[in-house]
């Protein structure tokens, strides 16, 4: 639509006296706007004159111009006083008379906002360089007498609070009046803040020969947001254009007061993926924006199986759980240390299932409730003779191993001499595995890692010295860092924070949590030492 | 502040139960095992490392283990050595038993030995972003499954926070194999922290399952890690009018919808209109200011990838508890999905854009108006009409009607399966619940209290009955509670005149019983 208007109208300046009238529906040039409008509106009245006698009819006609001419008599008029007054507002800078505004804070602040909008200043204090106060003193009740103004309070204001009867209330609508400053009520402000905020109504019938003025049109635009209201075909020198057929997201401030949020524009590249998100829904795979590919179908399998293991861990937990509590049952009133030594036997038999489940699933390893099941059985059906035997770094020794793992583990093992670098770590033992499962969560599992901590310097932020780092260690102890460490100026709000969390000795809590009489003053909490060191004897 | 991976703690496999009679050695010994020796070795060095840095340490807490690592700390398991000794009345706080949170209250055996979990904050973070954690902390005491502060110290600038330990698994140990009633006590306990929370003026800005700590076997979970954790402010000025809805108030946590028109509000919607008008149009014909001198945007988008809401995304300036809302929002997708991570953004430019490919534009067009933004894309995977949550669950799990076996080891210890009636109708309960809590408009998304009086979380008790008011709150006894202006406390004693300072985590009445101190006497 937009495009063809373009093709049709050449002037700019035109299509923008079009674009101004958002509201309607039409959204062609003056011209054509008014031949079709005066054509549609032919139509109905000879509809209207073929029932009514001539004379009331050529009446109705004349009356219809005259309302026409009427409105469009506003409409110059109301871009004319906008124009001038947006021109203008830029020069004005405004004071409020804080102790006299009925207007609500809400509202005043939209007022100071729509009047840093049309580029007015706001004064935090009274001069003779401001242009106007805006102040709802009432000037008609306003004493003259200027003995008499700190005595008198307005008739208008209901109850004045007395921290309010102060001297200089009444003196800044007099001062403005001397100094020959105008003053503006609250609601004139906002009646012509609203106005030049608002959009102009265009006229039903816009005058044919009318020929918009290229610098009002522009000051409108101006007021009403120059990314909102303009000629959208229309480039502008100063922005940046995304790419023609791109891919785009952009995030604006719909005020228009901020500054663009997010503008970012995809581009494509033959054969591959898109660049932007894409939601795939695919129930097999991982994540819902991945589509479900070869790599994909490696990693369900796997997540399958683990699931499975997974499972059955549980319920060989529930299982060894209650031998467990059979033992004890047993065991009970006669042989406390073998029922003890059952229990972590249990649980070191099952904690050794899981390190050897994560390295079965890491391995991919086909066979994992079979071996679960191997393993089970042995601990439930020789519990007491293995309650000698935990050795749980090793990889031999427990016949708990002595299965389809062995080889799962070497192979482990193997990966692990080829790949690990750092000649001061020692082997692997299987069971470190669920731990890197859990500090490298998004990466698949097949990996053994070092804990990353270790890896190197480790840059950053500090907060404290307010400057980027190379290396954690180094830098805490580098000399700014410690002089600010050792400054207790810098941690006292903290300090007495940290002195309302103090643990209290029960003693102490005892006494300062008593019922007192007002006046009794509290206990100090120094009169107890907290600190009796050598107190261990529970241990 | 970004994190992208928060502290994740380790699951711990050790239940420390009195009845195992173990020796806290023993069992550190066994944990310790679990580990291979690099980073045993490791730990080590760092567990004598912050022994010698912050040397009142060593009194009172043996450390024994290294619980997890993450950007602005590490977090240690250690043995509070002279539990007993201390009050530990103000942290425990006076949940009933009926509570869900009486874990919380439960005094310890004396028997046993009691675990505690040291928060070293690495000393970059400056003195004030400590001192806001932990005043955090201290107001959250008394809070509902939001873990407790015992106390903190520092010595120089090392600063360690105490707390108890509490037992958890990895999620990813659990999510796929809970089934609803798992589902339910999970996201019933997350409810009550965010509500517990939020009614102190507080956003977590941060939940995640790595900060959540649940144990399948009890069924409890705690809500930790409020080094992101930041308070709900009323935003003045120019940002206050930039959005279309109100900031929170007691009546409304998530703010309100602005309904008076001004002329703000008119122009916005024709913009609106236009910004649409233009998207369909070519792209060489959209653009933005070169050298843009308007200032920027600013609002706090603390948190973590994937689980950022549309709000912070969208830079709103005036947030609040409703983004921790929408995070579990998030969590209870990876439960019914049974998919964990879904989002894989790297930034918000495309966390925005993976919400928009499942929502849709105009959701999201919905929901950027209601914060003063336009959105505007033009990318073929985003539809104009998204599909809804429920919806995009059924799509990535076919088995979501099927009900899961039960774990009788985990709470709440069923032997068999719920029937499939049952599980449809709780099926059709989480669903409906999940379109509340993951609603793009954030004035418009469920409150934690709403959610627990939703029909998939409601109890026969009312969650009313167990909450823990404000000192100066709606609490039975508040009339005899009194705070000044520099937050010290008081409680007066209804028929003598004489009064009790209180500190931090006394005085706290729940539901409609006056507080532990004015038991017996209101």
């Amino acid at each position: 639509m937009s495009t063809t208007r373009v093709a049709l109208n050449p002037r700019p300046a035109v299509t923008r006296s079009s674009r101004l009238a958002v509201g309607t529906k039409r959204a062609h040039s003056p011209d054509r706007h008014a031949e079709q409008d005066s054509s549609a509106k032919r139509r109905a009245l000879e509809s209207k004159i073929s029932a009514t006698p001539r004379a009331a009819a050529s009446d109705i006609k004349s009356k219809h111009a005259e309302r026409e001419r009427r409105d469009m008599e506003r409409y110059k008029k109301d871009i004319e006083w906008k124009s001038k007054y947006t021109k203008a507002f830029p020069a004005f800078s405004f004071h409020f008379d804080a102790d006299n505004l009925s207007m609500s804070k809400e509202a005043i602040n939209n007022a100071k906002a729509d009047i840093l909008a049309l580029k007015g200043k706001i004064e935090d204090f009274f001069s003779k360089d401001i242009t106007y106060l805006i102040s709802d003193y009432n000037a008609q009740d306003a004493p003259r007498n200027k003995e008499n103004r700190t005595q008198r309070r307005l008739p208008g204001s209901a109850c004045p609070s007395p921290t309010k009867t102060r001297v200089p209330e009444a003196t800044l609508y007099t001062k403005a009046v001397n100094l020959e400053i105008g003053v503006w009520s609250t609601s004139k402000l906002k009646v012509i803040l609203d106005r030049l905020l608002s959009d102009t109504a265009e006229p039903k019938l816009p005058i044919p020969e009318r020929k918009p003025n290229l610098k009002d049109l522009l000051a409108t635009e101006k007021i009403t947001g120059s990314t909102t209201e303009r000629d959208p075909t229309q480039r502008r020198h100063d922005w940046t254009y995304f790419e023609p057929d791109s891919y785009y997201v952009l995030v604006e401030d719909i005020h228009g007061k901020q500054a663009t949020i997010i503008a970012h524009q995809y581009t494509p590249k033959k054969g591959e993926k898109e660049p932007w998100p894409v939601l795939y829904c695919d129930p097999r795979s991982s994540n819902p924006f991945r589509p479900f590919d070869e790599k994909e179908k490696k990693r369900m399998e796997r997540v399958q199986q683990e699931e499975k293991s997974k499972k059955d861990k549980a319920r060989e937990k529930v299982e060894l759980q209650r031998i467990k509590n059979v033992e004890r049952r047993v065991s009970h009133g006669h042989d406390l240390r073998r029922a003890a030594s059952v229990g972590n036997l249990q649980r070191r038999l099952t904690e050794e299932e899981e390190e050897e489940l994560e390295v079965v699933e890491d391995l991919g390893s086909a066979n994992a409730s079979g071996f679960l099941a191997s393993g089970y059985v042995a601990a439930s059906g020789n519990s007491v003779s293995i309650a000698s035997t935990h050795p749980t770094t090793s990889t031999s020794g427990s016949f708990v191993r002595q299965s389809s793992m062995n080889s799962a583990l070497r192979k482990q093992q193997q990966h692990e001499v080829l790949t690990s670098r750092k000649a001061m770590a020692p082997p692997p033992v299987p069971h470190d595995l669920r731990r890197t499962r859990s500090t490298n969560t998004l990466r698949p599992r097949v990996t053994t890692k070092l804990p990353k901590r270790d890896e190197g310097a480790k840059p950053g932020y500090c907060e404290c010295c307010r400057e980027k780092f190379s290396d954690y260690k180094t830098h805490i102890k580098g000399d700014r860092h410690r002089r600010f460490a050792e400054n207790e100026k810098n941690f006292r709000e903290l300090d007495s924070l940290l002195g309302e969390v103090k643990r209290r000795p029960v003693e102490e809590a005892w006494i300062e949590d008593q019922w007192r009489s007002p006046d009794e003053p509290t206990p100090e909490p120094e009169i107890i030492d907290i600190q009796d060191d050598d107190e261990e004897e529970e241990y | 502040m970004e994190v992208d991976e928060g502290a994740r703690l380790f699951t711990d496999h050790i239940d420390v139960d009195a009845e195992d009679d173990l020796e806290y050695d023993e069992s550190e010994e066994v944990h310790m095992k679990n580990k291979d020796p690099a980073e045993r070795l490791e730990i080590e060095a760092e567990i004598e490392d912050l022994n010698r840095k912050v040397s009142q340490l060593r009194n009172d807490y043996k450390l024994v283990d290294r619980l997890g690592t993450g950007t602005f700390s590490s977090v240690y398991k250690a043995v509070d050595l002279r539990h007993h000794k201390w009050d530990n009345t103000t942290w425990r706080g006076h949940h009933p038993p009926e509570s869900s949170a009486h874990y919380q209250s439960a005094p310890h055996p004396r028997n046993s030995t009691f675990y505690v979990a040291i928060k070293r904050i690495y000393v970059t973070s400056s003195p004030e972003r400590i001192r806001n954690e932990i005043a955090i902390m201290k107001d959250c005491l008394g809070c509902r499954h939001v873990s407790q502060l015992i106390t903190a110290f520092r010595h120089k600038d090392q600063v360690v926070a105490i707390m108890p330990y509490q037992r958890n698994e990895d999620f990813r140990d659990f999510y796929t194999l809970l089934p609803m009633d798992g589902i339910k006590a999970y996201l019933r306990c997350m409810f009550r922290g965010l509500r517990d929370i939020h009614a102190r003026g507080i956003i977590h800005r941060d939940v995640k399952p790595a900060n959540f700590l649940y144990d399948p076997l009890s069924g409890v979970g705690t809500l930790c890690d409020f080094g992101l954790a930041s308070r709900i402010e009323t935003v003045t000025g120019s940002s206050a009018n930039c959005c279309f809805h109100t900031s929170a108030t007691a009546r409304h946590p998530h703010g309100e919808m602005k309904t008076t028109k001004t002329s703000r509000s008119e122009m916005a919607k024709k913009t609106q209109k236009e910004a649409r008008a233009r998207t369909k149009g070519p792209s060489h014909l959209v653009g933005y200011p070169s050298n843009d001198t308007r200032p920027t945007a600013k609002a706090n988008r603390a948190g973590t990838r994937g689980f950022r809401a549309p709000e912070v995304l969208l830079k709103c300036p005036d947030q609040n508890g409703a983004v921790d809302v929408w995070s579990v929002g998030v969590i209870m997708l990876f439960f019914l999905t049974r998919k964990f991570p879904l989002f894989q953004s790297s930034d918000d430019t495309e966390a925005l854009m993976e919400i928009a490919t499942i929502l849709g534009q105009k959701k999201m067009e919905e929901a950027a108006t209601l914060h003063g933004k336009l959105f505007c894309t033009n990318a073929p995977s985003v539809p104009i009409q998204g599909m809804s949550w429920p919806e995009f669950c059924e799509r990535l799990n076919p088995s979501l009607e099927e009900p899961l076996t039960p774990n009788p080891a985990w709470y709440p210890h069923a032997e068999i399966p719920p029937s499939k009636e049952e599980h449809l109708r709780d099926l059709r309960d989480a669903l409906d619940l999940l379109e509340h809590i993951l609603e793009p408009k954030s004035v418009l998304r469920y409150t934690p209290k709403q959610a627990l009086y939703h029909r998939f979380l409601r109890e026969d008790i009312g969650d009313d009955e167990f909450r823990p008011h404000l000192f100066k709150g709606k609490g039975v006894c508040a009339a005899f509670h009194d705070e000044d202006d520099h937050g010290n406390c008081a409680v007066f004693h209804p028929s003598t005149d004489q009064l009790r300072l209180t500190k931090a985590g006394q005085g706290i009445a729940i539901g409609n019983e006056p507080c532990e101190i004015h038991q017996g006497l209101v």
